[in-house]
């Protein structure tokens, strides 16, 4: 062993040491393992789910939404969506614009038949997470590509190692085997709403029974924005907001809202908020200041925080595998941005 | 084994392990519970493979690059290693050993994971493959560049014997 070896094992083992509480590590393990599996039963949640984006001009109703029926699942008592965008046409009329506005999409859905869990709007690919209700949830992709559609891929899915090409969006189903012993299959039906427009709805099921109630559940005469207590009022030279994500999925309990934004030439920085009611907030002074404001960069001086949000976390990211952006420049978004009073009333989300 | 018996056994190693992968006490406790979660869940699945601490490692390196890995960070940092008091300091090897962390930590992810795979778990390259999901060969590559840029900045010759 080197002498560079040396220092490196000495360095490691200094930083990798401390005490471990292994009996608390197995008990919050096994904890969130079960919440975890009581999630995927219900269907609301093996995936992270998050998402979504960017729709400034949200909004989403507070208490039940008017009319819906679940058989199985109830609403929650406060429920997020993205608003209606009165005066945009949907994707049927012009697919064109379908993945073109990471503040609007491009379709709706028939309240009475799916609920939203995410939306996004990503270059060239509109998607979402609906809850069917009877523990049914699919993920509904819409994109001006086949290429475009088949390249995105949701958390918690089966997906088919050879991607479809455009001639399998002929609204047949597809089923792609469980990749374990214990694992359901995957199930995707696609079609072409209308000429260059590509549709995809897949769920892991153990029927494909969820797919045509989903399609018949879909509009595209309509559209949505993108509903967020987030809004970036400032952004670096050159930069612009290229897509947008938003996680409803344990709302009012979580939320997660993530905003893109580019620079030419594939450089990406992500912006984040993330709500979860449990998040104690311990940490109050930071190691940066950003606009009077306590902001903090962590260690690895990829990423950058601004502090005060109760139960909440705002951070820009910059680093690998991102690029193309720095600290100076995550600080001008995050002193741009703002956010709702109460991230848990969708009402006051402007 | 079970669950329980798995984290009691591995749990201390799997955490010292996401200290060194994200630089930051409480991300790696975070990091590491939320891994042990999903793997839970599959639990089944998992204690029937070959090497079941290779797939659990595997799903910590991921879970570290991951974009989403946000979700692993719900409590904040409170304390980084850098804040953490030292003891004393013999004949400067504290310093020498916080430059050294510092520039390990300014390494590209799959480097520096290669490096802590290497170096602090002692493993071959053939099984920090396995981890990475990636070939021998790339994970020669990665310790080659990863070793080259801290002889660099450490001002040592290019080559002094360290293994590729």
């Amino acid at each position: 062993m080197t002498d560079l070896d040396e220092r490196i094992v000495r360095a490691l083992r200094e930083r990798a040491e401390g005490a471990v509480d292994t009996d608390r590590l197995t008990a919050r393990a096994v904890a969130g393992g079960r919440a975890r599996r009581r999630r995927r039963r219900i269907g609301a949640g093996g995936a992270l789910g998050v998402v979504v984006l960017l729709g400034f001009a949200a909004v989403a109703a507070p208490g039940p939404a008017p009319g819906p029926r679940w058989p199985g699942a109830e609403p929650a008592v406060t429920v997020a969506a993205p608003s209606r965008a009165d005066g945009v046409p949907g994707a049927a009329a012009r697919p064109d614009l379908v993945g073109s506005d990471p503040e609007v999409l491009h379709f709706a859905v028939d309240p009475a038949r799916a609920r939203w869990l995410t939306w996004q709007s990503v270059p060239g690919v509109e998607s979402a997470r609906l809850d069917l209700g009877g523990g049914r949830q699919v993920v509904f992709d819409l994109g001006r590509t086949a290429a475009a559609v088949e390249n995105i891929h949701h958390e918690g899915g089966t997906y088919p190692d050879v991607p479809a090409g455009a001639d399998a969006f002929d609204g047949r189903v597809q089923r792609v085997a469980p990749p374990g012993p214990d694992g359901q299959p995957g199930w995707f039906l696609r079609w072409q709403p209308v000429p260059g427009l590509y549709a995809r709805v897949h769920t892991v099921a153990g029927d494909d029974s969820a797919l045509r109630t989903a399609r018949s559940a879909l509009r595209l005469d309509a559209a949505h924005r993108c509903a967020s207590p987030l809004r970036l009022g400032a952004l670096p030279s050159d930069a612009r907001l290229s897509g947008c994500e938003v996680n409803a999925i344990g709302f009012p309990d979580s939320l997660d809202v993530l905003l893109l934004v580019t620079r030419p030439g594939e450089r990406r920085m992500q912006v984040r908020l993330e709500y979860y009611r449990e998040i104690s907030g311990r940490r109050t002074e930071g190691n940066r200041t950003i606009g009077g404001r306590a902001a903090y960069l962590y260690p690895k001086g990829d990423e950058l925080e601004l502090l005060g949000f109760p139960k909440a976390h705002l951070t820009a990211r910059f680093g690998w595998p991102l690029h193309g952006f720095t600290e100076a420049d995550a600080a001008v978004v995050l002193g741009g941005a703002r956010v709702a009073e109460d991230l848990t009333r969708p009402e006051t989300w402007d | 084994m079970t669950f329980e018996e798995y984290v009691s056994s591995r749990g201390p190693a799997l955490i010292r392990l996401a200290r060194l992968l994200t630089g930051d006490e409480h991300r790696a406790e975070d990091l590491t519970q939320d891994v042990l979660a999903r793997a839970y869940v599959h639990w089944r699945r998992i204690a029937r493979a070959d090497r079941p601490d290779v797939y659990v490692r595997r799903m910590l390196v991921n879970a570290n690059n991951s974009w989403w890995r946000r979700r692993a960070n719900r409590e904040l940092a409170t304390a980084d290693f850098a804040e953490r008091p030292q003891r004393g300091d013999l004949g400067g090897e504290t310093a020498d050993r916080d430059a050294m962390w510092r520039l390990v930590l300014g390494l590209p992810d799959r480097q520096r994971a290669v490096l802590v795979l290497r170096y602090y778990e002692d493993l071959d390259d053939a099984t920090i493959a396995q981890i990475l999901d990636c070939s021998p060969v790339t994970v020669r590559t990665h310790a080659m560049r990863a070793l080259t840029h801290l002889r660099e900045r450490c001002g040592l010759p290019t080559t002094n014997g360290s293994r590729p």
